[in-house]
């Protein structure tokens, strides 16, 4: 559910506005120092000398101040944020995002892939992983199937929580049932000495 | 102000130099996601899963103003995946029903009646505009970073900026407001 959805008869933006009539000239808004701004807003047309007109600059200072004010980022998110540097690990191959079909478009059809409405690619050097999700009730079931020249143990690990391990009908094809959203990573591991795979995060 | 300390800092696992460059570039991702219409929870998601990628690519990095642009971008791509698997919006729509939902009626009270008009009229741009808009406001990525990580012609991120300020000074105007 987006914010728009949410007590969406709350306030009208006309009733509003009718009830916030404005009271001052629009070239009132700065407020702050605008050499700061001026700083902040580094962009290519200010360096060729095509400066933004005086009201545009007053409303750039004005929107920046607005938007802080009404739409900040929640104080415990911020603090969330600062804890993610716990998941740093330099001793794994990070198998990057290559391909994910909600978002690119490429040669695997939708349905037909026998893995799931949305398909995820991930590569790193020789090894790739690809990942199906489907929606089913309350779930999201992950069929995966990877391409290695070598075996892998399949886990699945969660924001703040332990590795998983995931199995299926074979060694290079393995399914999960997940009951929660969130961030989520496969890892694979090589009992031949190979350094430990994780994928990048994604969201289901 | 370039800090390449900070990000190399975080790189080795310094939490309070982590927390400091979050802090000075948590208003990018979440910015992206909100102008693109998702909920306070969505975007939150956005954000989180932009600073798990960051986290795992910190040693490619120097200073804080390269680290920037792959926040943009990465926030753009998740927002517009969650976006489209959500099936809530689409690039280029407009979402008028944000002007008319919670964000709108939370318009802080105190801020004046100019900037609560402010805030609306920027509900009611396209949502493309209110993308471009935050991240020129926030002076955190030349023409050239935000074309590349919203995958937008840089040609059109100057007009469309002027659009979006122009419609932002017509609605001002048209409530009561003169022009400059």
């Amino acid at each position: 559910m987006t914010a728009g959805d949410a007590g969406r008869d709350d306030v009208s933006a006309e009733a509003a506005a009718t009830r916030f009539p404005v009271m001052t000239r629009v070239h009132d808004v700065p407020r702050d120092n605008g050499a700061l701004a001026a700083r902040q807003e580094p962009h290519t047309a200010r360096r060729r000398g095509n400066r933004r007109p005086p009201w545009a600059e007053c409303l750039a200072r004005a929107l920046r101040r607005v938007l802080a004010a009404n739409d900040p980022l929640p104080p415990g998110l911020a603090d969330a944020s600062g804890a993610l540097i716990d998941e740093r690990r330099r001793d794994v191959l990070l198998a990057e995002l290559r391909f994910d079909s909600a978002v690119d478009r490429g040669p695997v059809p939708r349905a037909a892939n026998g893995l799931g409405a949305r398909v995820l690619a991930f590569q790193v050097a020789d090894t790739m992983l690809i990942l199906g999700l489907e929606e089913s009730d309350d779930a999201t079931v992950l069929n995966g199937m990877i391409v290695a020249p070598r075996r892998y143990t399949v886990s699945l690990r969660s924001l703040g929580g332990a590795p998983v391990p995931v199995s299926g009908p074979s060694p290079r094809r393995f399914a999960y049932r997940l009951g929660r959203s969130g961030p989520v990573r496969v890892e694979l591991a090589s009992d031949e000495g190979a350094p430990l795979v994780q994928t990048d995060w994604v969201l289901v | 102000m370039t800090d390449a300390s900070l990000v190399t800092r975080a790189a080795g696992g310094d939490r309070q130099a982590w927390r400091q460059l979050v802090q000075h570039l948590s208003d990018i991702p979440w910015g992206v996601a909100r102008a693109l219409g998702l909920s306070s929870e969505d975007a939150g998601q956005v954000v989180t899963v932009t600073w798990l990628r960051l986290v795992d690519r910190l040693d490619r990095f120097v200073a804080e103003e390269e680290v920037a642009p792959f926040v943009a971008a990465t926030a753009f791509r998740e927002t517009t995946r969650l976006a489209s698997v959500l099936r809530l919006v689409r690039s280029g729509a407009r979402h008028a029903a944000r002007a008319d939902g919670p964000d709108a009626a939370r318009a802080k009270e105190g801020n004046g009646d100019r900037d609560r008009l402010l805030y609306l009229a920027y509900l009611r741009l396209p949502a493309r505009s209110r993308l471009l808009l935050r991240l020129v406001v926030s002076g955190r990525l030349h023409y050239r970073e935000i074309s590349d990580a919203l995958a937008m012609p840089i040609g059109s991120i100057g007009p469309t900026r002027q659009r979006g300020f122009h419609a932002l000074r017509k609605a001002l105007e048209g409530t009561g407001g003169s022009s400059p």
